[in-house]
């Protein structure tokens, strides 16, 4: 469903990406793991159109993004819930979730009173300005808010990053239910234990480049992987 | 009437029509980042266009409505002319904004009679010093602000605005168009002040070209005093501003009137530089 062909990003001096290739797809879930400034933030950026390629393709669903606006990537059905959750602060959290549904020209009523039952600790909260909501609230309302364009690609920036491990559990249990519902996702992540748990195929990002990848269990066996990224156990 | 209740409808007329004004800029700026200086100039032209519109149809009401609609174009022009442009310029915005607001004063001035001072008709205002007509400018007033609020808080494109005014990265991954919520930003904030402005122009009785100049500081002033970027803030602001002036042009002298104005400047910059009303935003997660 999603390529990425020898991704190359750079600011201005600094090269970000040095030619990652990934492959989603359809219906699975796919994470990119990797430490503090990887570039796994840059890559989720360069799927949306957010930073440009210096060279390398983005292909969705067999056609080229290019230098597609973000806009247009997000009516093709990619969506991105962005690290730091991306918060509308003034908003309340129901004005967040129908902006979110602002590319959708129908249907939005039955798409929030579906994100509500997904969502259900969201619903008393409707009338709350987002900036008043704890880090977990603020997570779902995140990915409720995303989900109300109907994405077919739902990519995620370490959604689980600065919550409590029941927290992060909700998230977990979130994921795995769009999953079983049919929508794809890429998950960013530095946290192992989730991206392992969700994904059926995990890539490794080091400082922009691809250094290893594989199923959850073949990379759990390699030694490298052990060392590096589980703590050695 | 009492001379003191006078004073206090003067006073909400013109908190008005201030209000307007800083909700204009206040607006524009959150949406845009840009803080068009030349946006009491712009006030300006809405004004004349009143004036003009109300020689052919002698009602206030029509004359808002054309000011509203040539000055929203107008902002159209003056954002694909130059602010487009200027994505990111830093301080060279405020630049702009001032060599725009001399280019409209001179214009104003070239085709109006050497600026010579032009006022509404007696068919037009009749009265205007009647408590009855008054009444009619704050209620037009009102009346922008309500609709403008209402637009802004239960429409869609007004939401969108509001997400663009909060985030412009998250507004564009939630689909949002935003270079085309910015270009809108400069019509509806255009329009507001050309609105305000043939209601200023029926206060102050006259026209010249040089009335943008003077409110252009009581508008800063005001969106300072309320915090930058927020509504609440200008409106209050504009209030109090405007009550203070009127009462000070009463009581001590229309000399008085601008040195409260810069000394409200003064005492916000010192004691609250984010305004009394600015919007908390370190929440940002
Ligand atoms: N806008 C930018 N300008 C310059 N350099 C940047 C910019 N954004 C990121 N970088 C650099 O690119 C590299 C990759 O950053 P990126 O944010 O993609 O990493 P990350 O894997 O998401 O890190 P983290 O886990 O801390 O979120 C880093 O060296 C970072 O300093
Ligand atoms: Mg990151």
């Amino acid at each position: 469903m999603l390529t990425l062909q020898n991704v190359v990003v750079r600011y201005g001096g600094i090269e970000a990406l040095h030619g990652v290739s990934i492959e989603v797809p359809q219906s699975r879930a796919v994470a990119v793991i990797g430490a503090n400034g990887a570039g796994k933030t840059t890559l989720a950026k360069s799927v949306m159109g957010l930073v440009r390629l210096t060279s390398g393709r983005v292909i969705f669903q067999g056609s080229d993004l290019g230098r597609l606006q973000t806009e247009a990537r997000v009516r093709l059905g990619i969506g991105l819930v962005p690290e730091g959750r991306g918060l509308l602060p003034t908003l309340t959290v129901e004005e967040n979730l129908l902006v979110g549904g602002h590319t959708q020209k129908t249907e939005i009523r039955s798409q929030l009173a579906h994100i509500y039952e997904e969502f259900p600790m969201l619903l008393p909260l409707r009338r709350r300005a987002a900036r008043l909501l704890s880090g977990g609230e603020l997570q779902m309302l995140a990915i409720g808010r995303a989900l109300m364009a109907r994405p077919r690609l739902l990519i995620l920036d370490e959604p689980s990053m600065g919550l409590s491990p029941k927290a992060a559990g909700n998230v977990l249990e979130a994921l795995q239910h769009l999953k079983h519902a049919g929508t794809t996702i890429l998950l960013v992540e530095q946290n192992t234990n989730l991206a392992f748990e969700i994904a059926d195929y995990v890539y490794v990002l080091e400082t922009g480049n691809n250094v290893a990848e594989g199923t959850g269990e073949a990379l759990t066996d390699s030694e490298f992987v052990r060392e590096s990224y589980l703590g050695g156990v | 009437m009492s001379l003191f209740t006078t004073q206090i409808v003067n006073s909400l007329v013109l908190g008005g029509v201030y209000a307007l004004l800083s909700i204009s800029l206040t607006f524009l700026y959150s949406v845009s980042g840009v803080l068009q200086l030349a946006q009491a100039d712009v006030m300006v032209v809405g004004a004349y266009c009143g004036y003009l519109t109300t020689l052919l149809v002698p009602n206030l009401v029509v004359g808002v409505l054309v000011g509203t609609l040539v000055t929203g174009l107008l902002g159209l022009a003056i954002y694909e002319g130059i602010f487009r442009w200027m994505r990111n310029s830093g301080h060279l915005i405020l630049v702009a904004g001032l060599a725009l607001s001399s280019l409209i004063e001179e214009s104003l001035k070239v085709i109006f009679l050497s600026g010579h001072p032009v006022a509404y008709g007696q068919r037009v205002v009749g009265n205007g010093s009647s408590l009855g007509f008054q009444l009619l400018l704050l209620g037009l007033a009102v009346a922008i602000g309500a609709a403008f609020q209402i637009f802004l808080m239960r429409s869609r494109w007004g939401r969108a605005l509001r997400a663009t005014a909060d985030d412009h990265e998250t507004a564009r991954l939630l689909g949002i168009p935003v270079n085309l919520m910015v270009r809108l930003s400069f019509v509806i904030s255009s329009a507001l002040a050309g609105g305000a402005g043939v209601l200023l122009a029926v206060i102050f009785q006259y026209i010249t070209p040089f009335i943008g100049g003077q409110i252009e500081f009581t508008a800063v002033a005001v969106i300072l005093f309320g915090g930058l970027g927020s509504i609440p803030g200008a409106i209050i602001g504009s209030f109090i501003l405007a009550t203070s002036q009127v009462f000070a042009t009463t009581y001590l002298s229309s000399s008085y009137q601008d040195a409260i104005t810069f000394g409200l400047i003064v005492l916000i910059l010192v004691f609250r530089p984010k305004g009394l009303f600015s919007v908390s935003r370190e929440v940002r997660a």
